[in-house]
């Protein structure tokens, strides 16, 4: 077997090498194409894990929220419980406190009213035996009627003697000459005389007349009856008795004929003389003594 | 406490008396007292008065003339003025009322009517 010539063997392992190179070329190619894909694959596999982390993230806040929304949702339910049971017994004592107001109210109303009725009958016991005149007296009489009790038509009988019929020492709204004569036991008026009993008319005050008087007072001295005190008629305004009238009347009752009896005294006395000298005449000074020397 | 001054006005001592107890409810008013119109005048032009109470009939001077006659007064021209009046007596409310009265009570008097009345006229609480 022949050898190659030398230049043609020279040639060939040229191009051995340059195949070589070329595969070699080509594998680094390749190996480094593959590692530029790999690690791009590698940098979105990180941009995705990267975003779904992100995601988690997000929607674990979301979800911690909610979570602390709910908590907060409850508590407020709670606290809105607790301030419902809170309203309602604040409401409780509010309606109790308003009882109690209202009662405090009517109670204080009473009171006033209570005073006023007590001022209405010290001014009228003042008032009656404030006058030293019997006409001044029957004129307070007068007065008290009409202005406090409220009566338009009304007499005022006297018994002047034992045993003989009452006359009328005054009278108002009424003519005199149509009163009736009052003996006692006899007819309505003489009846109450004779009795001591109060007569009272129910029903509307204002419609009474003479021969059906709304109200019929004994006046009394001591254990006797010495007078009455007849109402046949109230004033338009005045549509019904009120306690404190009847209290009133029963004042009058008690009051009226021991008004007039220190009045007539008064005014039958020696007006020379001290108003009180009297009294030493009577035994009831102690020792009748003179404590304070006059000057 | 605003202490307020009242003129009572009416002849008849009882009636007088009756509202001077009323009155003495209102802790903060000061009452002063004439027997008829021609009392009123001197005691209006002595003092100065927040509310005048006065009955229409009256010996001297009565009610209406004296209403009239507060409300020519340069002092007491805007004085709230109650006039007592009995309920059969509408004319002379009416004329009252035409002449400057602000206000009426009808008889019987009740006390707390009178102390409403004064205290509304006055706002006092």
């Amino acid at each position: 077997m022949s050898e190659p010539p030398a230049g043609k063997t020279q040639k060939s392992e040229e191009i051995a090498r340059e195949e070589l190179k070329k595969e070699r070329d080509d594998f680094l190619k390749a190996f480094f194409r593959k590692g530029v894909e790999l690690t791009e694959e590698l940098v979105r596999e990180r941009d995705l894990a990267r975003q779904r982390l992100l995601f988690l993230e997000e929607e674990n806040a979301r979800l911690r929220a909610q979570v602390a929304s709910g908590d907060a949702i409850r508590e407020l339910l709670r606290k809105i419980e607790a301030l419902e049971i809170e309203k309602e017994r604040v409401l409780h004592q509010f309606q109790e406190v308003q009882v109690a107001s209202t009662r405090q109210h009517a109670s204080f109303s009473e009171i006033e009213n209570e005073l006023a009725n007590l001022a209405n009958l010290y001014v009228a016991s003042y008032q009656l035996h404030a006058s030293l005149d019997p006409r001044g007296v029957l004129q307070t009489l007068k007065d008290l009627l009409a202005q406090f009790i409220g009566a338009e038509a009304f007499a005022i009988y006297l018994q002047l003697q034992e045993n003989e019929g009452l006359i009328v020492a005054a009278s108002e709204g009424v003519s005199e000459s149509e009163l009736p004569l009052v003996q006692p036991g006899q007819g309505m008026l003489g009846e109450v005389f004779t009795s001591g009993r109060a007569h009272h008319r129910d029903g509307d005050p204002r419609l009474g007349a003479i021969s059906d008087p709304v109200a019929i007072i004994p006046l009394r001295l001591r254990d006797k009856i010495a007078g009455l005190l007849v109402i046949f008629r109230t004033l338009e305004q005045k549509h019904a008795f009120i306690q404190v009238d009847h209290e009133l009347l029963k004042l009058l009752g008690a009051q009226a004929i021991s008004a007039l009896i220190a009045a007539q005294l008064f005014s039958a006395q020696d007006a020379n003389q001290p108003p009180l000298s009297s009294l030493s005449d009577l035994g009831i000074l102690s020792h009748g003594r003179v404590l304070v020397p006059h000057r | 406490m605003a202490e307020y001054s009242c003129l009572i006005v009416e002849d008849s001592p009882m009636m007088r008396q009756l509202l001077v107890f009323a009155l003495a409810r209102v802790k903060s008013l000061r009452v002063t007292e004439a027997d008829d119109g021609v009392d009123a005048l001197r005691k209006l032009a002595a003092s100065r008065f927040d509310i005048i109470i006065t009955d229409i009939n009256m010996p001297i001077m009565d009610g209406l003339k004296l209403v009239k006659r507060i409300r020519s007064d340069q002092v007491h021209k805007e004085t709230p003025i109650v006039i007592i009046t009995t309920e059969g007596s509408q004319e002379d409310r009416q004329r009252a009322l035409q002449l400057g009265a602000n206000a009426y009570i009808t008889k019987p008097i009740q006390a707390p009517q009178v102390i409403a009345k004064v205290k509304e006229l006055l706002k006092i609480e």
